[in-house]
């Protein structure tokens, strides 16, 4: 090891370390071997000098003014800079490379070079060098540093014009589809980054090199490029043919991004890129987007949507023109579906009026319709627009919009009600009431119905409407499934809330009670064996709450036949013993039984007739007599004339009863005469169900008053409860607020509430103030 | 090779490891040796009233140079007065031959001197240092002495007073800032972009709002910092109408906590149904990157349990949130604890809930170097179970046995005055433990050093007489022998009784090696020993 | 591949067959391994030179190296508490049974070969052997020649009085 130069001797030590520093640095091309010998001696070279130099040093003097005699190290330190000076400074171009070749070649092998320098001058870096940066000596950096500060101010910024001239022109070529080496890009433009150096800080990174020398002009050639062929491709080309164009680009750029670009590019270039390959051509995409839909060109429309999804503000327009597309179908298909049954009544020779149409379409079509708009652009929302919320959302208002008003649910834009809600509680009906038809209800469902219901803004018209078929259903034991209905009130209850379902779950508690009811009469009749003779068999009451369900409860006037009367009076005495106090009206109208007739042929098998009560009143007395006059059935009876001709008309028609001929079922002196033996193809014949239901009109009316009132009730405890809290609020705020508190239930108008508000202030629960404002009055 | 051949850098190295005597014992034996011992000397100097603890041991007591009074606890406030005037003259003196240069950090501690005349020999202190060419920090704490600036200094205080403008200057590493009431209105946040440690302190204990005012002003990027320290707190009726709750946006948009090394936050919500806290922390935690250091301070005004609990949830949430928690080193976790002991519904079940909370969470932290709790005695004085078992159920080795039964005479023939009960009531276990858990406090100047710079100053020595607090007495029979003597018998009984905690710690920490419990300092070798620094029999 | 061994040869031409992890507990080492991209599994791989460091040195850095094979040293990221610690127990016997000189060798090789846990035991070792001791006993202990006339050391002790902590 004699072969280290003398420690204090700067010249000789430097002699001996520069050929070493020529492999370390690269003086010669390629890594020429540094091997471990030479390695150690540089580094010991320079230890040597650092620490004999400051141990030599000692007691120069005592007084310690100057720190920085205390380590050794600003000789090597200039020495070593002006070598990287010089050697920076004599680096040359071959003459077959460009610019920007040699810029690469050199300065790959030049930043190995450094790492290496940096620990070969570990031991000045450890104490000289750190000595005086903590001394605020800003000027002196690690020699890491200083090699790269030494090429940034000798060779790039002299070079910077070239070279960013010559990179940009390899990623031009690039973007034209020429074969570029992605590795000299990425190393050109990385040593941007390691060349922006903080003196202040050596360790926080800093950009402003990057984002100054080579971001804003490669921005800036980027937004050229695009700008202009964006403009040349579309002369030439299609909406269509644009727009993979523009994908493709976008997805180039991309991945040039990640393969030589600095991740705080990302999103400036994403920016430029949208400016001016979507942005600027905006206009022309959305004006497409209706021919797409016209031709359900779902894959193009997805496209489109990710082009623009990428810039959200742009999404706006795209949905607005999708919403009205929506409701323009809407009404479209209701519209086809009005014409189609026009046409039908012309062909059965019925002028169609709107107003008929809306009253006798089939539910089942009308909701069909508007479901099948529904789920086709759902489709759509989810396949082309990845269910985006914007487009949801988009969906959600035109569907409100066409399925509560087109021209079905307001014919003539009338301004009642819409008939949606009645029209999807028939649909409910449908669904499930039994049917002899099976088939007629496969392609139903109560998803079907849920769908709609969402959309309704008129629910509680919905639930009076379902209700008021509800009740027919249960009463009559139509429903085809207990399961069925109870789902479907979970669904309602789920969607909305527990208050809107109250009234149709308490008809079903009813229904269970009355089934318990019917138990306990039969056990307690069955106990007395003659006197379970006397009693109607397979007995069925119901005992149901009167506000809950939606009869109108009138006194009709009605003798019960006498073969009834023990049932009733022990029902009646039952109930009464059980829940005494409560007051039992009853409804007639609504009751049925069978009957068994015995007018088939001798030796055949008797017919059973299904009657309403006030039929087995009229026939039971032609047990006793063959012929009765009308006058005398309204005595048996204590029916109306008018209720009798009705209920007696389909009895006559079947031929069950006998008019007398040349006679109308409105003269008291029609004389009626049982058949002898009667004919028909099945045993059981149903009589009740084809009476001539006059109430329907009425019933229907009833439900829409009902409706009305309710809202009124609701609308006045919404009013006061707002005021309640308030105290004193301002007109149109007050009218806000209700809106919004209405909303799940029914889109409120603004004239009733105003009357609500009227009525409330005639009986004193508020007072109104000349500045427009409402006092609440305890 | 004899000592004064081996090269300077070493030299400095070994020098570093020296307390201030032995430097001016090394000083004298040759002109090298004195070169180099002198830059070491005059370097770091702090100046505080009480002398600090030495031990042979470690070697935190050479990080500064310190100007104190006397260690004999027989002279009186006056005769210290006088012997830090001498020094700190003695100190401008040398300053004055040429010395200056030397100087690179000052902290001039609070109440150094009772009188105050002397202050006139700090003032001209700090005249001298402006001329100090590498000087880089000067810490006073003294609202009595005059503010300095000067250019040189990295680190800056800046306080502001009501609506009064505050810069932030140019080139600083590390800035304070003291708020009072009124509106802040700070100028330049843009210069906060050369700092590394930011301190906010409030005086109406809203640190957050400070940093409202940096955006306020304009500051639209996040500053990078090393190390960020604050105190916040929500539910204080106060002036302070610009942020209240726990605030995580503004705190992100100012700071870009991902490069945060260093944490020290002071906070708390007692608004019922807030949750601030928690929301707060929960927000926050996934974003500390780079977190090693943690102090966390409770801040409550309410002394009451459940709150207590709550923060210790919220702030072990926190710690096992941050993406850091098993590379934790140091971990600061100190309570803000009733006065003297005993906690409202401090009850057994309480103190073991909080026990297996520590003990599930602390698992985690596998990299944890060193743990440490300031006020842990005052947490422990809030249940009687374990102020009890120290004195009557602890340690049984001869020492404790001798010492521990005065103690239980102590509290037989005292009483103390509560201001609740407004009465005298006998001394009781808790109230003694809590005392001690202050007067401990008090051997480091929390309320004006960070908690994060613990490993710079070493602790000083207070001592306590068993009495004081202008409440205890002793019984009018009773010939009372209590004074200074007794606590450091004490303070090792109290030592006694934290070995098996930190027995059980270190099985649950792999790399352990500092325990700081009340400021008693614990240290655990190779061998696995634990060893106390000072306070030894 | 792991067990093949680095040459090492000292400055008195003793050549060493060490472990490549233990050689990396030298900053330096570490880092000539890494930028010579230096493979012991080659047959001809040159041994490396230590010019600066003696056998019996070096065998002691080695014997100090082997024992903290599976030590977690702090990284320099904490200095303040790097400098506070105390000396391992093991390192203080280690460094206690060399004499002065040999101790003096190893804080110059640990610093040469930057070996930072090593070169700070080492210099505590030192600060502890001059802690508590008057001016005259340092030089004793350490046969350093005073160089001061009594009046120059008359005006140190008044210069430093303000630092004593009696």
């Amino acid at each position: 090891m004699t072969d280290l130069p003398k420690s204090n001797d700067l010249t000789a030590t430097w002699t001996f370390v520069e050929p070493g520093l020529e492999l370390i640095i690269g003086g010669n091309d390629e890594n020429a071997g540094v091997n471990p010998k030479m390695y150690m001696n540089v580094y010991s070279a320079i230890y040597n000098f650092c620490i004999k130099k400051s141990s030599s040093a000692t007691s120069l003097s005592s007084n310690a003014a100057n720190q920085s005699s205390l380590l050794v190290g600003g000789e090597i330190y200039k020495k070593l800079s002006g070598y990287l000076i010089s050697y920076v400074k004599l680096l040359k171009k071959r003459p077959n490379e460009t610019f920007l070749e040699f810029y690469v070649r050199r300065w790959t092998r030049f930043t190995v070079g450094a790492g290496y320098l940096n620990h070969v001058f570990d031991y000045m870096n450890r104490y000289w060098i750190q000595k005086e940066r903590s001394d605020g000596r800003r000027e002196i950096y690690d020699v890491n540093t200083l090699a790269l500060l030494t090429w940034r101010d000798h060779l790039f910024d002299k070079n910077i014009d070239i070279l960013t001239k010559e990179i940009l022109e390899q990623i031009k070529l690039q973007r034209d589809n020429q074969v570029v080496d992605n590795r000299t890009l990425s190393v050109a433009i990385r040593s941007f980054v390691l060349l922006g150096i903080d003196t202040n800080d050596l360790k926080k990174p800093n950009l402003n090199v990057y984002i100054e020398k080579f971001e804003a002009p490669f921005l800036e050639s980027t937004r050229q490029y695009y700008t202009s062929e964006s403009a040349e491709y579309l002369t030439s080309h299609n909406v269509i043919d644009y727009m993979k164009k523009a994908e493709q680009r976008i997805n180039e750029e991309e991945t040039r991004e990640t393969l030589y670009l600095d991740e705080h590019s990302k999103k400036p270039l994403t920016d430029c890129l949208n400016e001016t390959l979507i942005v600027n051509h905006s206009e022309i995409m959305y004006k497409e987007f209706t021919n797409l839909l016209d031709q359900n060109q779902i894959e193009h429309i997805a496209k489109m949507f990710s082009l623009f999804n990428r810039i959200p503000s742009t999404l706006d327009p795209l949905a607005a023109t999708f919403s009205e597309y929506i409701k323009i179908q809407g009404n479209k298909a209701i519209e086809n579906l009005k014409n189609d049954y026009s046409n039908e009544l012309n062909k059965n020779g019925i002028t169609p009026t709107s107003i008929l149409i809306t009253k006798q379409i089939d539910p089942k079509q009308y909701i069909r319709s508007l479901i099948q708009v529904y789920k086709t652009f759902q489709d759509i929302v989810a396949t082309a627009f990845q269910n985006n919320p914007i487009f949801v959302k988009a969906l959600d208002s035109a569907c409100r919009d066409y399925i509560n008003e087109n021209s079905i649910a307001k014919p003539n834009g009338s301004r009642q009600n819409s008939r949606t809600p009645d029209l999807l509680a028939k649909y409910s009906d449908t669904l499930l009431k039994r049917s002899k038809d099976a088939d007629s209800t496969t392609d139903m469902s109560v998803d079907d119905i849920m769908i709609i219901f969402k959309f309704l803004t008129d629910k509680d018209a919905f639930e009076a409407n379902y209700r008021r078929l509800l009740a027919k259903r249960l009463i009559h034991g139509s429903s085809s499934s207990e399961e069925a209905e109870e789902s479907v009130v979970q669904r309602l209850q789920s969607e909305n809330s527990l208050e809107y379902t109250s009234k149709i779950t308490r008809m079903f508690q009813d229904v269970r009670a009355s089934h318990d009811l019917r138990n306990l009469f039969k056990e307690e009749t069955s106990k007395d064996l003659n006197f379970s003779k006397s009693i109607v068999p397979d007995f069925e009451p119901y005992i149901l709450t009167e506000m809950m369900w939606p009869f109108n409860h009138t006194d009709s006037k009605f003798q019960l036949p006498n073969v009834l009367t023990p049932t009733f009076t022990k029902l009646q005495q039952l109930y009464q013993n059980k829940h005494n106090g409560r007051i039992l009206k009853w409804q007639w109208s609504l009751c049925r039984g069978d009957v068994r007739a015995n007018l088939s042929r001798p030796g055949k098998a008797p017919f059973t007739f299904s009657l309403s009560l006030y039929q087995m009143a009229i026939l039971l007395p032609f047990n006793e007599s063959e012929s009765y006059s009308l006058g005398e059935i309204v005595k048996l009876t204590g029916l109306e004339l008018n209720v009798i001709s009705n209920q007696i008309a389909p009895l006559v028609k079947h031929k069950v009863l006998i008019q007398s001929t040349g006679s109308t079922l409105d003269d008291l002196y029609t004389r009626i005469k049982i058949c002898t033996e009667y004919k028909a193809k099945r045993l059981k014949i149903n009589f009740a169900g084809l009476v001539k239901n006059t109430e329907q009109k009425q019933e229907q009316e009833d439900t829409e008053r009902e409706i009305n009132d309710d809202r009124k009730m609701y609308i006045k405890a919404c009013i006061v409860r707002i005021m309640k809290t308030r105290k004193q609020l301002l007109h149109n705020l007050l009218i806000n607020e209700v809106i919004q508190q209405t909303h799940q239930r029914f889109s409120a108008k603004i004239s009733d509430i105003k009357k609500c508000v009227d009525e409330l202030v005639e009986k004193e629960y508020l007072s109104r103030n000349e500045d427009q404002t409402y006092d609440y009055l305890a | 090779m004899v000592l004064d051949q081996i090269h300077e850098e070493v030299l400095l190295h070994i020098i570093d490891f020296l307390p201030q005597n032995d430097l001016c014992s090394l000083s004298l034996t040759c002109k090298k040796l004195n070169k180099l011992s002198s830059t070491k000397l005059y370097q770091n100097i702090c100046i505080t009233r009480l002398p600090v603890m030495r031990s042979s041991r470690w070697y935190i007591d050479s990080r500064f140079s310190y100007i104190s009074s006397l260690r004999d606890a027989m002279v009186n406030d006056e005769i210290n007065d006088y012997v830090i005037y001498l020094k700190v003259e003695s100190l401008i003196q040398s300053l004055r031959n040429g010395k200056t240069s030397l100087v690179k950090n000052v902290t001039i501690l609070d109440k150094v001197f009772r009188n105050e005349e002397d202050l006139k020999s700090l003032n001209e202190l700090s005249n001298i240092l402006k001329n100090a060419e590498n000087i880089e920090s000067l810490d006073i704490f003294d609202h009595r002495l005059q503010e300095v600036h000067f250019p040189q200094l990295k680190q800056i205080d800046l306080t502001t007073t009501d609506g009064h403008e505050i810069a932030i200057p140019e080139d600083k590493l590390s800035i304070t800032i003291h708020a009072h009431q009124g509106l802040l209105k700070i100028m330049d946040p843009q210069n906060l972009r050369s700092v590394k440690s930011l301190t906010l302190h409030d005086a109406e204990i809203a640190g957050l709002r400070i940093l409202k005012g940096f955006r306020d002003a304009g500051l639209n990027q996040p500053v990078e910092l090393d190390r960020l320290s604050f105190s916040h707190f929500h539910g204080l009726h106060d002036y302070n109408t610009n942020l209240r709750e726990l605030d995580a946006e503004v705190l992100n948009l100012c700071i870009d906590l991902r490069n945060v090394q260093e944490l020290e936050m002071t906070i708390g919500c007692e608004v019922e149904d807030c949750g601030c806290l928690d929301t707060f922390l929960d927000e926050l935690a996934p974003r500390f990157e780079s977190l090693i250091k943690v102090s966390l301070m409770e801040k409550i005004f309410k002394k009451k349990h459940d709150l207590t609990e709550h923060w210790d949830v919220a702030i072990n949430r926190f710690l096992l949130n941050i993406p850091t928690t098993s590379r934790l080193k140091s971990l600061i976790i100190n309570h803000d604890t009733p006065l003297y002991g005993s906690i409202e519904d401090g009850v057994d079940g309480n103190y073991l809930r909080r026990k297996r909370l520590y003990e599930t969470s602390l698992p985690y932290f596998t990299g944890l170097e060193c743990l440490i709790s300031n006020t842990l005695m005052s947490t422990v004085s809030c249940y009687e179970v374990l102020t009890s078992d120290l004195l009557w159920n602890g340690c049984e080795c001869d020492y404790c046995k001798k010492f521990l039964p005065y103690f239980d005479e102590y509290l037989m023939n005292h009483a103390i005055y509560t201001e609740r009960g407004a009465r005298f009531i006998d001394m009781i276990s808790p109230k003694l433990f809590g005392i001690v858990g202050i007067e401990l406090l008090k051997r480091l100047p929390l309320d004006q050093i960070s908690t994060l710079d613990f490993w710079r100053f070493a602790p000083v020595e207070k001592k306590w007489a068993f009495h004081g607090y202008d409440t205890i007495t002793c019984f009018e029979d009773y010939d009372c022998l209590f004074d200074e003597r007794f606590y450091e018998p004490l303070i090792i009984c109290i030592t006694h009784f934290l070995k098996p905690i930190i027995e059980v710690l270190t099985t649950q920490l792999p790399n352990l090696k500092t325990v700081v419990f009340s400021n008693i300092y614990f240290t655990l070798n190779d061998k696995g020993e634990i060893q106390c620094l000072y306070d030894n029999e | 591949m792991s067990s093949q061994l680095i040459k090492i040869t000292t400055s008195d031409e003793e050549t060493f067959k060490v472990e490549r992890s233990i050689v990396e507990r030298s900053v330096l080492l570490k880092h000539l391994l890494s930028d010579l991209e230096y493979d012991e599994t080659d047959e001809d791989a040159e041994p490396i030179p230590l010019p600066n460091v003696r056998a019996s040195v070096f065998k002691k850095v080695l014997e100090w190296a082997e024992h903290h094979k599976n030590t977690n040293f702090p990284d320099d990221e904490d200095e303040d508490a790097r400098k506070s610690a105390p000396i391992d127990e093991w390192d203080r016997e280690f460094l206690k049974v060399v004499d002065q000189e040999m101790l003096y060798e190893i804080i110059l090789a640990a610093n040469y070969l930057n070996i930072r846990p090593l070169l700070d035991a080492g210099c505590k070792t030192v600060a502890e052997m001059i802690r508590g001791k008057s001016a005259e006993e340092i030089r004793r202990t350490f046969n350093i020649v005073n160089d001061f006339s009594p009046e120059e050391e008359a005006a140190i002790k008044r210069e430093n009085e303000w630092a004593e902590d009696r």
